[in-house]
This record gives structure tokens, sequence and C-alpha cells, in this order.
């Protein structure tokens, strides 16, 4: 009977995609900076507001040094970087299960996702779309990156051979964990389909590269740490610096404002 | 495309269940907070959600990227899930922060031996040096004003010509190991030069070499050392200062402090004759206080008094200044803003028949900072500098016309290496 019934609310909800839409599907749990959505019914852009509910449908835009993370109702965790346009298009929960399966498209920038163990009671029906790639998430922590800055982090990886990219749709993404072996967790792993070629990725630091539509993953290939470190500043946040030194000093100009009382002759100099 | 559904929705009892999810996450947000996300993220990880413990710490450095203790549990965390690429970059960010002993001792633990411990803040360092150094391009309104005194109403009539000039500095400074516990010797380089690209010659070096014994523990310091300073002004040496300098502190370095200096240098210019008039000791002492604001800012407002006898009266002073600088943190990726001035009044010694000259100067700056890549700065800053001069002649006939007034407006862009 239970499940008749849930067969039978699916269906309907699948068929009323106004209903669907208007869904709640994840909230905001963490701003910084500029992040602003904007939803199907109210295309203006308006301020991210921390627990704010995220529908289906609802574009995520942030600007530069700006991050949101944005909870799922079954706690996989999608942090959005800088610089980023994602829509969260697709979401299937049945917490009687704890079964659930995601569905992202993010157009350009930075992000990271860090999958709820639910995941793994819907396989292969979790995915993050790029431009020119789909991510098949099979119960893992990757992080990724879309448009000019995978381009300049590619760049700088021998293994991504040195090539450029489409600055509108290159992609790169690496799986960061759980390693093997990590007590309670499944070992991470993606796979990345692109240009009709899917790559499994199933060890932590490896990363693969499309540069562009039409073209095969490159990889995958150890990120390094310079890489990891450029996507990190598109994703985390780094403390202040912390000051030191024999004491504060304003910096000052030299020529009229310490040691030269005296001015030379007019001549001088010129 | 859109294909979306939360099981249950629309049916009475479910549609409570997902409300009942929400306000659970609604909870777990307010338990990702700055404050309790540390202990949160400890029961995620006893209960064996490691990613959630990762998720919950994310959010909470997002919030406050200060929350160093956090930062650690963080790179804990990620260690243990098999990510010591990411956990050494997060503790990398640690280098000269504040953290807890445990903190670094549980991590250490989760990370074996992947991980070095980051260097200690300046306050708690044995043997250190820190500095900076950097090389940019600057452009002065009135480049030529700069360096050259000019007369209103002389034989010749005044110039003020724009100019573009390239500029570098290094400032260095180290302490010997005892320097913060019983005590130790202290030394700075600190060294400076422009050099003009486009219109008015305007290049100059100054360097100056400090060092000398101190102690700075706990609300307590004080130094006392010898300074060495030169000038050399359009490829030639201008002035050298030789004498001694003392400074005493009190007050949390963590908090408020301040700082009593002063220094006495003789002053020998080299402008190419013997015995140049200007020649004389000068005697500074400036009060400081410094403050640590919210959110890793400081700043610090002073005022100083200065004296300088020359060999010819006229041209020794007694001046006064404010000075001070605001630094603050902008976003949570390194970026910052710094405004820095000084004002000085400076009053020349009166030897008729030469006229009495009082000079007002004033320098200010404005910059903006933001990290290319660790650890390199790219800062780009306006300035503006003044010297206003009036002399009063002493005689009825005076042969002096008006020093001309001094202002200008100027912009730069440096590459910074902080180390």
């Amino acid at each position: 009977m239970g499940k008749l019934i849930r067969t039978a609310v699916f269906a309907a909800l699948v068929t009323s995609s106004a209903l669907a839409s208007a869904q709640a599907v994840g909230i905001n749990a963490a701003i910084r900076n500029t992040v602003t959505m904007k939803t199907r019914s109210d295309t203006a852009p308006r301020p991210a507001v921390l627990k704010e509910r995220v529908s289906l449908g609802d574009q995520i835009r942030t600007a530069n040094a700006s991050v949101l993370q944005v909870v799922l109702l079954d706690r996989t965790n999608f942090t959005v970087g800088a610089n980023a346009r994602v829509t969260i298009d697709r979401f299937v929960y049945d917490p009687s299960r704890s079964a659930s399966a995601v569905g992202a498209s993010v157009a350009r920038g930075a992000f990271r996702f860090i999958s709820a163990k639910s995941l793994h009671n819907m396989p292969g029906q979790t995915a993050v779309r790029t431009p020119v790639a789909s991510i098949g998430v099979r119960g893992t922590i990757f992080e990724g990156v879309v448009g000019p800055d995978a381009v300049r982090i590619a760049l700088g990886e021998a293994g991504a051979g040195g090539k450029s990219g489409d600055n509108d749709s290159a992609t790169l993404v690496v799986l960061r964990g759980p390693g093997e072996g990590v007590p309670g967790e499944t070992p991470g792993a993606i796979d990345v389909t692109a240009d009709g070629q899917t790559i499994a990725v199933e060890h932590p630091g490896l990363a693969l590269y499309i540069p562009g539509p039409h073209q095969p993953p490159i990889g995958p290939f150890k990120l390094s740490d310079k890489g990891l470190l450029a996507l990190d500043d598109l994703l985390r946040t780094t403390p202040d610096t912390k000051p030191g030194g024999n004491g504060i000093d304003p910096q000052g100009n030299p020529i009229t404002d310490t040691t030269l009382e005296t001015a030379p002759p007019p001549n001088r100099g010129n | 495309m859109v294909a979306a559904v939360c099981l249950g929705a629309g049916l009475a009892a479910p549609a409570l269940a997902q409300q009942d999810n929400e306000q659970a996450i609604d909870a777990l947000i307010d338990e990702s907070s700055p404050a309790n996300a540390v202990p949160t993220a400890r029961a995620q990880t006893a209960a064996g959600d490691l990613m959630g413990a990762a998720a919950t710490l994310e959010r909470a450095l997002l919030a406050d990227p200060n929350a160093n203790d956090a930062r650690l549990l963080y790179a804990a965390t990620l260690c243990r899930l098999g990510d010591a690429q990411g956990a050494r970059i997060e503790i990398g960010k640690l280098n000269r922060q504040d953290f807890a002993d445990a903190a670094w001792a549980e991590t250490q633990s989760a990370c074996g031996g992947d991980v070095a411990r980051p260097a200690p803040p300046p306050e708690e360092a044995g043997s250190r040096h820190t500095g900076e150094a950097y090389a940019g391009i600057a452009y002065d309104s009135d480049a030529r004003g700069a360096i050259a005194l000019q007369i209103e109403g002389g034989f010749t009539p005044v110039v003020r010509d724009d100019g573009l000039s390239a500029i570098a500095g290094l400032r260095l400074a180290m302490r010997s190991a005892g320097y913060g516990g019983r005590g130790g010797l202290y030394g700075s380089l600190n060294v400076s030069a422009k050099h003009d690209i486009s219109g008015p010659s305007l290049n100059y070096q100054v360097g100056e070499l400090r060092a000398g014994l101190g102690r700075d523990h706990g609300n307590m310091g004080f130094g006392i050392g010898g300074v060495v300073r030169q000038i050399r002004l359009s490829g030639n040496p201008y002035v050298m200062e030789i004498g001694g300098q003392g400074e005493l502190l009190f007050g949390n370095p963590d908090a408020t402090r301040f700082r009593l200096r002063g220094e006495a240098v003789d002053q020998n210019y080299q402008r190419g004759y013997p015995g140049d008039p200007a020649d004389g000791m000068r005697y500074d002492l400036s009060a400081a206080v410094e403050a640590r604001l919210a959110g890793r800012g400081w700043a610090s407002l002073g005022v100083g008094g200065e004296v300088k006898d020359a060999d010819r009266r006229d041209l020794g002073y007694r001046g006064a200044r404010l000075f001070g600088v605001v630094q603050m943190p902008v976003g949570g990726h390194g970026q910052y803003a710094n405004l820095s001035g000084t004002l000085r009044r400076i009053n020349f010694q009166d030897n008729p028949p030469f006229p009495d000259r009082k000079d007002t100067r004033a320098f200010a700056r404005a910059a903006y900072g933001v990290p290319l890549f660790r650890p390199i700065v790219l800062e780009g800053g306006v300035s503006y500098t003044s010297r206003i001069s009036k002399l009063r002649s002493t005689t009825p006939y005076s042969l002096f016309g008006d020093i001309a007034d001094y202002h200008s407006v100027g912009g730069d862009m440096r590459l910074l290496w902080k180390f």
C-alpha cells in the first residue's frame, strides 16, 4: 500500500513541473560575499539569504571571492564557488528508503560536491553536468571548475598537456575522497563522460580536463599542489594575515616626509 | 528537463516530515556557527559521519576564515577522509596564526607524518625573520616638485611636470631566539628606491639598517641599538645618518599596545662640499597606540616631536607630527585595505638675515591589496603629498620670493612578496 502511494505521488509530481519547481530541495547554509538567486517565477536576481529555501530551477550566481553552500534535503552538500552559475535541476529523495538522487548544472565557476549516503541507494542517478561533460557520482567528494578558471589551472598542469581550452566550457574535475579504507565511508569515485567517452576516476587527487566541446577528457592525472591551491582559492577562505614585525609604521614619502629637510638646489636632478 | 520530486510531498504526513527535515537542517546550520562547529563536527565524526563533519567545518570557515581551531579540525577531517593533499593546504594557511596546541595534536595524529606544524605567530616565535619585497610602477602628478625646491617670483618660472617611475623595496626584520623570552638580538633592513621612467628625473634610494638588543615578552618590551641610514639622490650620495635608538612597549600585543620610540642621529650631508651647513644632530621622539581590530585588522595612531641642529642655524628646526595607519581585511581571501598618513609641522630656526621658514608637510596613501597567488599580493594605491612653505623675511630687502607650494597626486601598482 505504501509503495502504491509513493508511486502515485511520484507520478503526480513528475507531471506537475510547476509544483515540483516550487518544492524546496535544499537550504542556503553558508553565504560569503555576493551571491544572488533567481527563480523561474521571479527572474530578477536578488541577494541570497541564509537559511533561505532553494527550489528546483533556482539559478545561483556568485561574484568574485564569493561562495554559497547549499545543504540539500538528503544532506548532500553542494558548494558553489567564485564566479559561478549553477542550477539544481533534479532532486529525488525517499527518506523511508534513505535513497536520493541529485542533478545539477554548472554553467561556469567552481563547485564542490559532498554526497549524502542516501545517494548510494539510487546508484547511477546522480550527476553534475557542465557544458561539455557529465560527472556521474558514485558517492563521493569531488570538486570542479568550468570556464576560464579551468583553462588557467589546466595550463599549469603537466598532466593536462599544457593544453588551452574554451573559456566558455572547459571543465576540470578532481576527485577529493574518501580514500580507500576510511571507516564507514565508501571509497569515492566519479565517472566523467565527454565527447562520447566515459572515464572513471577512482583515486583521490586525480583529475580530468575537458578542454572544450567535442573533445575527449584528458587524464586522469595527479593535480599538483599549485592547481589544487588555485581551486581552493575559488572555494574556500584563508585566514587574514596577522601583523608582525617591529612595530607598525605608516608608509611615508621619504623625499618630503622624513629625512630630506633641506631641499636640493632647484636645478638639481632636473 | 526538470524532473524533481521529494517523495511524499502533497500528502499531509510526508509534508510534515519534510518540514521536520528542513527544521533539522536549520538546526544543523545553527550548530555549524564558528562557535559551535568544532563540537558539532566532533559529534558527527564520532557518529561515523566524516563527510558531514567536513561540510560542517566548511560552513564555519566560510563564516569566519579566522576560526583557526576549526580549520585544524577540518585538516584532520580531510586526512581521515584520505585527502592529505587538501589537509596540507589548509595547514599551510595557518602559518603565523594562533591555534591551540591540542587542536594541532589532533591534526598531527590524524595526518601522521604527512604534515609539518605551521610557523608560530610573530609574538611567539623564537628566532625568526619576516619581511616583504615589492616592485612596481608609480605615477606622480608633480614629480619635479618632489625633489626641487622651486621659488615663486624667482628668476625661473615654477615648472610642474608629471612623471612615471619604477619603484622597488625590501623590508626585512629579524629576531634571535631569545628576543621573545629573556632577551636577544634584533635587526632590520629597509631599502626603497624610485627611478624615473618618463618625466623629470626622480631618482632616489633610501637604505636603513637597525640592530640592537631587546626583549618582547608578555605585556612589556624594550629595544636599544644603533641605526645607520643613507639616502642617495639623483645618483649621488645625499645624506648619511648614524646614531642610536631605543623603544619601550607596554600592553597586550594581541589587543592594545603603546610604543614609545626615540632616536638620535648625527647627520652628515654629502652634497659635494665640505662642512655642509646642514650637518648636525637630529633627535626624534614618538608615542603611538597600536590596536588589533576585529577581523584581524590593525591600526596605529601616534604623535611625534623632533629637533634638528645644523651648523647654519636656520637649517635646523623643531617639528611635530601626527601619524597613523589602519589596515582592514576585506572579504575572506586575503584582500585588504590600507590607509596611512602623516602630517608634519616644521619650524626652522630664526637666523637673520635669512628668512624664517615654516613648513607644513602631508602625506596620505590609500591602498588595496589582492592576493594573486600565495604569497604574492598585487597592491594598488593612490597617494597625496604636499609641502607648503611660508617664508617671512627678516630684512626690509628680501631677496627671496615664496617657496612654491608642492602638491602631488600619485598612484602606484606593485607586486608584494610577503614572507
